[in-house]
């Protein structure tokens, strides 16, 4: 089961692989850098109902604005089947 | 020979720094400290080099200031060994960056900082496998403690002896797909990570991140801090300085009458009163300002502020402000040039550089200058209305606060342009080490006892001299209608803003020989911080800005300013 959504719409604690990037050049130069590329795992740390989100990459923790947030397109289920 | 120092925002460059060079570098739990290069020389292997210690970046594609200057000063290739700031709790990540030092084929050397902490997390990085894999020599640091300080001495000592040794031989794909391909490879076989059981580290993270309870911990953060910084600053004057100064100091200093002097050299010198907050004697109100009225609050201020840097707790309180402060055109991370500002606007007016857009850079500028008076100001302030009820500092201070967000609101309506979101590693939370909190306490007290105190002196004497050579008369009668009209003030308040603009924290002190009313004091004291920014930040901000930003951001500022005072004396006198 691989249901796509966005890393806002992921729930708390869950984790998701990064299915692509909508954007331009600059923000996916930007998100990589980071770690945060197609194929990378993300997990949800903090979801607000309102303002920045908290997510955790390769062991560190990243706060991204919520338009951001709704441009990382993220598989649900890990497809590796671990949770 | 030349070294620079490179790395990702927060790994400890600055503190590697201070450490090779002995010059005090600031270093926070933040990222983004280290905004400027800074320059020194350290003696390595017999050897003297100059060292520059370049803005911490995540990648060569600069989208900030601080990040282009490193992306600048690396493909400059104007150095001879680069040493390179790798975190251990975060090898990834750093890996992604340390490609590009690779790329550049300058001798290199990777530190691999904070390998205490990693251990705390369960991660086990083996720095010979890491070493073979990148093609560069890797060598386990604790920059805190020193620890791996002694070897990387010796490896310089064979860089001295051959220096080919030290270029990187492997090639590593261009892609950024690939690369992070690479680095998966590089950690499954380098890195051994057991899992821990979530710590009060982590349960602290919830509190502080979930805003049910983040806001409320965040509000108890800010006015504790306040009382904290009042109550040390205020006990520290009563108890130690004001004693010290009026028990020991003054006596002696009262011999010199003994000597009979030319009046005029006297009263330049001990002022035309005895009490030392009215005189303007450049040895008694000119040594009483800085070290009794100021310093302490100095002290307490960056007591708290480091203690605050070191544990981490400011990122997180950029992200619960964040969806505040897009309301005045900021995101979360543009507070933080704004609470450095409370210490002193010069070094807030460089943290200026985090941020991307030029919106943002006014509008924090303009912020910074309206609503976040430096310690200095702020001491004289709570100094000036101590034998006031306490609701009249805070009506200062919450009009200051009222006065900057309506800038900000106004600013953000004016400036068409679009505030980027929030995007920011936000650090684990740490147990501040003693020593480097007070390491970096003397950092910030040697800076102003340095720069500030001499500029204090020195506009206490310049007040001095226009009082006997009767000049203030003059400026007064050319801005009296201004004031006395306008804001209910009397006139010589014209005299107060000629020094103000050389130092405000002067320019406050100035209105105690005035015997002002409560009210008066306020609406004084909320134009003399807001109107224009002291000499020495305009300096720096017209150098950040740019001339054109600069004089738009200065004048708009001087408007509201003259509004807001001008409202608030006819509040105050209805």
């Amino acid at each position: 089961m691989n249901k796509e959504t966005t890393l806002l719409k992921l729930k708390t604690g869950e984790k998701a692989l990064v299915k692509e990037i909508l954007g331009g050049k600059n923000v996916k130069e930007k998100l990589n850098a980071m770690g945060i590329y197609p194929g990378a795992e993300i997990k949800k740390s903090i979801s607000p109902s309102k303002g920045p989100i908290i997510a955790e990459i390769l062991r560190y923790k990243i706060a991204i604005g919520r338009g951001m947030a709704e441009k990382i397109i993220v598989y649900e289920n890990n497809p590796d089947g671990k949770s | 020979m030349k070294i620079i120092l490179t790395g990702n925002p927060n790994v400890g460059k600055s503190v590697v720094f201070s450490r090779l060079t002995n010059i005090g570098a600031v270093s926070s739990n933040y990222p983004g400290t280290t905004v400027e290069i800074l320059l020194g020389k350290a003696k390595l292997a017999g050897e003297t080099f100059d060292i520059s210690d370049v803005p911490g970046a995540y990648s060569l594609g600069s989208d900030n200031e601080a990040e282009r200057i490193a992306a600048e000063v690396i493909s400059s290739k104007q150095y001879d060994l680069i040493i390179h700031v790798l975190d251990a709790t975060a090898l990834e990540r750093n890996l992604f960056f340390s490609f590009s030092i690779i790329e550049s084929q300058k001798p290199v050397i990777f530190l691999l900082n904070k390998s205490d902490l990693a251990k705390n997390k369960g991660i086990y990085i083996d720095p010979k496998k890491l070493s073979s894999y990148l093609g560069v020599k890797v060598l386990p640091i604790i920059a805190t403690t020193g620890e791996g300080f002694e070897e990387l001495n010796s490896l310089i000592k064979s860089f001295i002896s051959n220096s080919s040794d030290f270029i990187p031989v492997k090639q590593f794909p261009k892609s950024e797909g690939d690369k992070w391909k690479i680095i998966g490879e590089i950690s499954r076989s380098c890195q051994r990570i057991e899992h821990k059981h979530p710590g009060l580290a982590e349960k602290l993270e919830i509190m502080t991140s979930t805003p049910n309870t983040a806001l409320p911990f965040a509000a108890a953060v800010i006015i504790s801090s306040f009382f904290i910084i009042r109550f040390i600053g205020e006990n520290l004057i009563n108890y130690v300085l004001d004693p010290l100064f009026s028990q020991y100091y003054m006596p002696l200093i009262l011999k010199i009458k003994d000597f009979n002097l030319n009046p005029l050299i006297q009263s330049f010198l001990l002022g035309k009163t005895l009490s030392p907050t009215e005189s303007f004697g450049i040895l008694t109100t000119g040594i009483y300002i800085p070290f009794v009225t100021v310093l302490p609050y100095i002290f307490s201020f960056y007591l708290i502020l480091s203690l605050t840097e070191d544990i981490g707790y400011l990122p997180r309180l950029a992200v619960i402000l964040d969806r505040f402060s897009h309301k005045i055109g900021l995101h979360g991370y543009g507070t933080i040039p704004l609470i450095m500002g409370l210490g002193c606007k010069v070094p807030g007016i460089l943290s200026l550089r985090i941020l991307e857009t030029r919106k943002e850079k006014i509008i924090a500028a303009s912020l910074l200058f309206l609503f976040s008076p430096c310690m200095p100001q702020t001491a004289m302030i709570f100094s000036i209305l101590s034998p006031f009820p306490i609701k009249y500092t805070f009506l200062v201070f919450g009009y200051l606060f009222i006065l900057g967000m309506s800038a900000g609101f106004i600013l953000n309506k004016i400036i068409k342009q679009e505030t980027p979101e929030l995007f920011m590693e936000i650090p684990p939370y740490q147990i501040p080490s003693f020593k480097m909190l007070i390491f970096k306490l003397k950092i910030r007290l040697k800076e102003f006892i340095k720069d500030a105190v001499p500029m204090i002196i020195f506009g206490v004497a310049l007040i001095n001299i226009l009082d006997i050579s009767g000049s203030i008369e003059k400026i007064t009668s050319f801005f009296s209608p201004v004031f006395s009209r306008l804001l209910n003030l009397p006139g010589e308040m014209g005299a107060l803003m000629a020094i103000g603009f050389l130092k405000k924290d002067v320019s406050i002190a100035m209105l105690a020989p005035f015997n002002l009313t409560a009210s008066q004091l306020v609406t004084a004291s909320v134009f003399l911080v807001s109107y224009m920014p002291c000499a020495a930040s305009l300096f720096v901000l017209r150098k950040e800005l740019g001339i054109k930003n600069f004089f738009a951001a200065v004048s708009f500022n001087f408007i509201i300013s003259l509004f807001f005072t001008w409202l608030l004396s006819a509040i105050l006198n209805f």
